[in-house]
C-alpha cells in the first residue's frame, strides 16, 4: 500500500518553512513514522501533533495536515474547524465523512484515501502519501528514500513466515503484559506494536523511549517488590550500530541483566528510521496477528500493510 | 558539596523554589526560531513541564529533547537550553556537541561537572542550580530558571497563573503532609504490591509522566503513565476484558462533576463506569487548570515518596542509576575529551 500510495499524485506544493501533521491513535502512526525520518534528514521541522491539541506556534507560515482515516475523529474535525479560517495551507487525508464533507464544502485540499480499510490498516496508504506530501514541500527525499526501500521490506515481509526466531519470540510474549521500549526514532514501532498488541490479542501493553528510560524507570524495573511476573520488557533498537546510543543500551541491558530482569533485546536492521520502522512494523503487525490467531499463520499476501 | 536535603524537605520546599526562581530574569533578549530543551531524567522533567504549560500559547514551538541526538533542523536560529544537575550526563553532553557543532545559542542550567566547565570555556550563559539537592527535586528551581530564559526569546509572557495560585498551593501542601489522612499517603497505601497506572490529560502528560519516574526512583516501583486520549482511542476496550488484579488505575482529574474540561476524558470516564472497569479518580479542585497542573505535580511527589516510607527503604537512592553511570563513565571521558 506505501508502494501504491507513495505513486497518487498529491498535487504541487510550495516550499514549506515549517510542517506540522495532526493524528490521533492508529491514524497518527503514519505521522511518527514521517518525523522520524524528518528529524533525521530534514532541515525544517516536521512535528506530528497526537494529543489533539492545536500548538500556539502553528500560524500562517506552518504547512499543516490533518490524518484520519475514518473522517470522523471528533477532535480532528475540530483542529480542522479551528484551522479553515485562517490563512494556512491546509491538507486533509481521510476516507470519508464529516472530514471529507468539510473539505469539499470549504474546497480545501483533500487526498482521499480508499474505503473498505481500517484505521490501522490504511497504515502504508497514509505513509505514502504523506512522505509525497512532505518531499514536495521541500523537508527532504521521504518520498525518494520509502520507493528505494520498498523492494527490501517486502522480501522482509515474506520472510517473515520463515523466520525462526518468531518462534522463539512468540511464547515470551503471549499471555503476559508487555512493555514496549525503543529509541524515539523508533517510536512509531513501540506505539504501533503495543496497539496491535491490544487489537489482536486483547491484552494490556505499554511503550516508553530509551535512553530516557535508564534516568527513572530503570530503578523499578530493576528491583522486585511488586506482583509483576506477567511483566515482560521487550527494547527496539537499530542492529549493528556502534554509535554513543548503542552503548549506553548494551550498559542498561548489563544493569538490567544483573538484576535479573531479562529483556528481549529486538534488533531492527535498516540503515535508516524509514527502513528501520517499515521493518520492526511489520514485524509487530505479524507477530500479534499470529499469536491473536492462536498459533496459525495469516494467509501470504493478506498479512498487514505494505 | 552541603549535606543532602531530606527528600521531605526537598519535596516541601518545591512551592518556595519555583516562586521564587519564576522573578529569575535572563539577561538580554534572545532573537530565535525555535527552542529546543535538552535535558535527562530529573533535569528532563522541567523542560517537560515548561514545554506542557507554553504548547497551547507560545508563539515558537518549543521541543523537550531526551535522547543522544539533536533533530537536524536544529540550526543557527535556534535558542537551545541545556540542563544537567550534575554536569556530567553522558546525553546532555552529546547533546551539547551537537549543539556548539551546529553554532545554536546555548543557555547551561547545572550545578557544576564538564557541563559547567564546556559552558565556562565557551562563553555560554550559566545558570548555577544548588549543590544539595537530588536532580529530580531541584524541578522548582529548574522550572523558573527555564521559564525565565524563554521569556527572553519574547515568546511567552509572565508566568501570573502560576503566581497567582502560590498561597493556595502552599495550603495544598499541609494537606498532602497530613500522614494520617492526607491524600498522598492514602493514594501511596493503596498502590502498595500493585503497579500504578496513572491517565489524566493531554496537556500535563508531562505531570503523569512526573507520577511515574517518581514511583520509579522514589518507591523503586515500575509504573505506567498514558492520557485519556490514549487510553479511549486505543487501550480502553482491553480494560474492559478485565483488568488484571496487580494494576491499578487512577485517573487524575481537575473537577468532578459532569461537566469536565476534557470532552475526551468525559467519554472515557463514562466508557469506564458503563463498562464497570475500576479505577480511582483523583480529583484535584484547584482554582484553575494551572493550579491542577501543579497539585498534581505535588500529589505525585508526596505519594512516592510515603510508598517507599511504607516500604522502610531510603526514597533518595537509586543504586540502578549509579551503577550505569559507574559503567558509562569511561564513555563520557572518551566523548568529551576532545571537547574540553
Amino acid at each position: 500500500m506505501a508502494e501504491f500510495s507513495s505513486k497518487i499524485d498529491v498535487g504541487d506544493y510550495s516550499p514549506s518553512k515549517k510542517i506540522c501533521m495532526f493524528g490521533i491513535g492508529p491514524s497518527a502512526i503514519a505521522g511518527d513514522v514521517i518525523s522520524a525520518y524528518a528529524d533525521c534528514f530534514s532541515e525544517i521541522p516536521v512535528v506530528n501533533v497526537c494529543i489533539g491539541i492545536l500548538p500556539g506556534w502553528v500560524d500562517e507560515e506552518t504547512d499543516v495536515i490533518l490524518v484520519s482515516y475514518t473522517g470522523k475523529n471528533k477532535i480532528i474535525n475540530k483542529l480542522y474547524d479551528s484551522l479553515k479560517d485562517r490563512n494556512h495551507s491546509l491538507t486533509c487525508i481521510t476516507s470519508g465523512d464529516c472530514l471529507m464533507e468539510k473539505c469539499q464544502k470549504d474546497k480545501v485540499r483533500l487526498i482521499q484515501l480508499p474505503e473498505g480499510l481500517t484505521s490501522r490498516t490504511a497504515l502504508g496508504m497514509e505513509i505514502g502519501i504523506l512522505s509525497s506530501i512532505i518531499q514536495k514541500m521541500g523537508a527532504c527525499d521521504i518520498r525518494d528514500r520509502l520507493i528505494e526501500k520498498i523492494p527490501v521490506v517486502k522480501i522482509y515481509r515474506d520472510s517473515l513466515f520463515d523466520d525462526l526466531r518468531i518462534e522463539t519470540l512468540i511464547p515470551k510474549l503471549k499471555g503476559n503484559t508487555i512493555a514496549f521500549y525503543g529509541a524515539p526514532v523508533f517510536r512509531p514501532s513501540f506505539k504501533r506494536w503495543k496497539m496491535s498488541f491490544n487489537e489482536d490479542m486483547g491484552s494490556l501493553a505499554f511503550c516508553g523511549e530509551l535512553p530516557e528510560y535508564n534516568h527513572n524507570e530503570i530503578v523499578g524495573w530493576a528491583n522486585h517488590n511488586q506482583k509483576d511476573d506477567d511483566l515482560k520488557i521487550v527494547f527496539f533498537r537499530a542492529a549493528n550500530r556502534k554509535d554513543v546510543l548503542a552503548k549506553i543500551i548494551d550498559k542498561t541491558l548489563e544493569v538490567l541483566e544483573e538484576s535479573g530482569r531479562h529483556v528481549m533485546d529486538l534488533q531492527i536492521l535498516g540503515e535508516e528510521p524509514m527502513e528501520g520502522n517499515l521493518r520492526a512494523i511489520l514485524l509487530g503487525d505479524f507477530v500479534s496477528q499470529v499469536i491473536g490467531n492462536g498459533g496459525k499463520l495469516p494467509a501470504k499476501g493478506g498479512v498487514t500493510n505494505e | 558539596m552541603s549535606e543532602p536535603v531530606p527528600v521531605s524537605k526537598q519535596l516541601h520546599d518545591f512551592v518556595d523554589d519555583l516562586e521564587r526562581c519564576l522573578e529569575y530574569e535572563f539577561d538580554e533578549k534572545i532573537d530565535c526560531d525555535n527552542i529546543v530543551l535538552c535535558g535527562m531524567g530529573g533535569s528532563a522533567i522541567s523542560g517537560n513541564v515548561v514545554a506542557d504549560y507554553c504548547l497551547k500559547t507560545s508563539s515558537k514551538q518549543i521541543v523537550a529533547i531526551m535522547n543522544t541526538e539533536l533533530p537536524k533542523w536544529v540550526g543557527k536560529r535556534t535558542l537551545t537550553i541545556i540542563s544537567s544537575y550534575s554536569g556530567n550526563t553522558l546525553e546532555t553532553l552529546e547533546s551539547y556537541r551537537q549543539a556548539f557543532d551546529t553554532g545554536c545559542k546555548r543557555v547551561i542550567i547545572t550545578l557544576g561537572g564538564i557541563l559547567e566547565k564546556l559552558a565556562k570555556k565557551n562563553n555560554d550563559p550559566l545558570i548555577m542550580l544548588p549543590d544539595n539537592l537530588h536532580p529530580r527535586h531541584s524541578i522548582g528551581y529548574m522550572i523558573g530558571y527555564i521559564f525565565g530564559v524563554i521569556r527572553a526569546t519574547g515568546c511567552i509572557g509572565k508566568q501570573d497563573s502560576i503566581l497567582k495560585c502560590i498561597d493556595s498551593l502552599r495550603k495544598y501542601r499541609d494537606t498532602l503532609e497530613d500522614k494520617e489522612n492526607g491524600p498522598a499517603i492514602k493514594l501511596a497505601r493503596q498502590y502498595i504490591e500493585d503497579i500504578p497506572i496513572i491517565c489524566s490529560y493531554s496537556d500535563i502528560q508531562s505531570i503523569v509522566f512526573r507520577w511515574k519516574t517518581q514511583f520509579n526512583e522514589n518507591s523503586k516501583y515500575v509504573a505506567f503513565c498514558t492520557t485519556a486520549y490514549e487510553l479511549y482511542y486505543s487501550d480502553v476496550k482491553w480494560w474492559s476484558g478485565g483488568c488484571r488484579p496487580n494494576y491499578t488505575l487512577t485517573i487524575v482529574l481537575g473537577k468532578d462533576g459532569p461537566d469536565y474540561y476534557d470532552e475526551i476524558m468525559s467519554r472515557l470516564l463514562k466508557y469506564l463506569d458503563d463498562n464497570k472497569i475500576k479505577y480511582t479518580k483523583v480529583v484535584l479542585n484547584g482554582n484553575s487548570n494551572t493550579e491542577n497542573m501543579f497539585r498534581a505535580l505535588m500529589l505525585g511527589d508526596y505519594i512516592s515518596m510515603y510508598m517507599a516510607e511504607i516500604q522502610n527503604i531510603d526514597p533518595s537512592g537509586v543504586p540502578p542509576i549509579t551503577l550505569l553511570k559507574t559503567k558509562l563513565k569511561p564513555l563520557i571521558e572518551e566523548r568529551t575529551k576532545d571537547l574540553l
